[in-house]
């Protein structure tokens, strides 16, 4: 503090000289002028935020970058073999479908059931039953019960989907033919003779082990 | 409430009233209290009377526009000098942009100012010591505006350090500093007229 008043004597002059300055007054029309203003509206309104962004002084150049850094990330990216384009790739088909009671079944349409009837023979050569309360021999699910190897396999299904991982009771979506899990499981459909024929005898050996082990 | 009441009101207790009332009376003594005062603020740091006169009635508008926004635990006097900075400020900066191409470049020689003659009312032209006064002012204007702000509100306006640190927004300490080295300024910058 010391200081600052050795500083202020040593500006004395320039202090007095200031001090010293005649005083400037507004002009004589001012309130007049202000009130006029005031008044009109005619003074300069505040432009909002949003206008103040969206001046062609400031959106131009930032509408330009982003663009250009658009360009830049595209070229980038078509030069880029690892990356595959999510446009061109196919849609995942899903396995089966299941749902819940809720879903609305679709009213059967006679041309559409018998149209889907015969592409199911076609697919299954036998068309397949729809699932029910109680139990059923693998060999009546699949139209196997002359066959007498599989029949007393002693394999059986319940009529609930106990594969399935949603909760509470499922069934199958009817689209107007009767399909099930067996129905839409491609794989099998695309066995050939030779190859059930070798699984049947793995599996009759199979069974035949178990029954040693048994004994 | 009365013309008289009004009158004997303090600044703040006129803001107030005009806050809570929207009393144009309480706007109108403000305005004859403080137009001098801007006026001559703002002309020592600007240098010109009509922009001054601009800003200033800008920063009475701004007051009757936002008189919401003043808060009773701030002095009515440092708002609206703070406004008034404020926008004599920005004016500066405007002049200085609009100025890119100097009309300075003309002049006859590169160290000296060519000016062009101003015909307009100046206040400092009609008095006995005009030619000193524009003197200093030339001066004034070419100390830096920090420095210039500051020595005008304390010399000029006799404003305390604590009010010109608010009107500022600095500490009290860089307010004391900037008005010293302000005025070093100016007196190197009014050598010849002190040794007359």
């Amino acid at each position: 503090m010391e200081n600052f008043d050795e500083n202020s004597q040593q500006y004395s002059d320039i202090i007095k000289t200031l001090k010293g300055l005649q005083r400037v007054k507004a002009p004589a029309n001012f309130e007049a002028d202000l009130m006029r203003r005031i008044n009109t509206g005619k003074y300069e309104k505040e432009k909002s935020l949003w206008e103040k962004f969206l001046l062609p002084s400031r959106l131009i150049p930032s509408a330009a970058l982003g663009l250009a850094a658009v360009i830049v990330f595209f070229v980038l990216n078509i030069n880029s073999a690892q990356l595959e384009n999510p446009l061109l790739m196919p849609p995942r088909v899903r396995d089966d479908v299941v749902a819940t009671k809720d879903v609305p079944v679709i009213p059967k349409d006679e041309q559409t059931s018998t149209e889907n009837e015969k592409i199911n023979k076609e697919a299954n050569k036998k068309p397949v039953p729809f699932f029910k309360e109680g139990t059923k021999t693998y060999a009546e699910i699949h139209g196997t019960a002359g066959d007498s190897d599989v029949s007393n396999l002693g394999i059986t299904f319940t009529g609930e989907d106990t594969e399935s991982t949603l909760p509470g009771n499922t069934s199958m979506v009817s689209f107007g033919y009767p399909i099930n899990k067996s129905g839409l499981n491609f794989r099998s459909n695309t066995m050939t003779r030779e190859e059930r024929a070798q699984l049947q005898m793995m599996k009759k050996k199979l069974i035949e082990m178990m029954r040693q082990l048994n004994k | 409430m009365t013309d008289r009441n009004l009158s004997d009101l303090s600044d703040e207790e006129l803001i107030l009233e005009f806050q809570k009332n929207n009393t144009e009376r309480a706007f109108e003594i403000l305005v004859q209290r403080y137009k001098n005062p801007l006026t001559n603020f703002v002309f020592r740091y600007l240098g010109d009377y009509e922009s001054c006169t601009d800003v200033v009635q800008e920063t009475m508008i701004k007051v009757y526009r936002y008189k919401d926004t003043y808060q009773s635990i701030a002095k009515f006097s440092t708002w609206i000098y703070t406004i008034a900075g404020n926008l004599a400020k920005t004016e500066l900066q405007r002049r200085k942009r609009r100025t890119i191409l100097s009309i300075n470049a003309f002049g006859k020689d590169n160290d000296e100012n060519y000016e062009i003659p101003d015909e307009n009312y100046r206040p400092d032209t009609i008095t006995d010591s005009g030619i000193k006064d524009e003197i200093i002012q030339k001066a004034f204007l070419k100390v830096s505006e920090a420095y210039r702000k500051a020595v005008i509100l304390r010399d000029i306006q006799e404003l305390s350090y604590e009010e010109i640190a608010d009107i500022m927004g600095i500490t009290v300490g860089t307010v004391k500093s900037r008005i010293n080295r302000g005025r070093a300024q100016l007196q190197k910058l009014l050598k010849g007229i002190h040794n007359e």
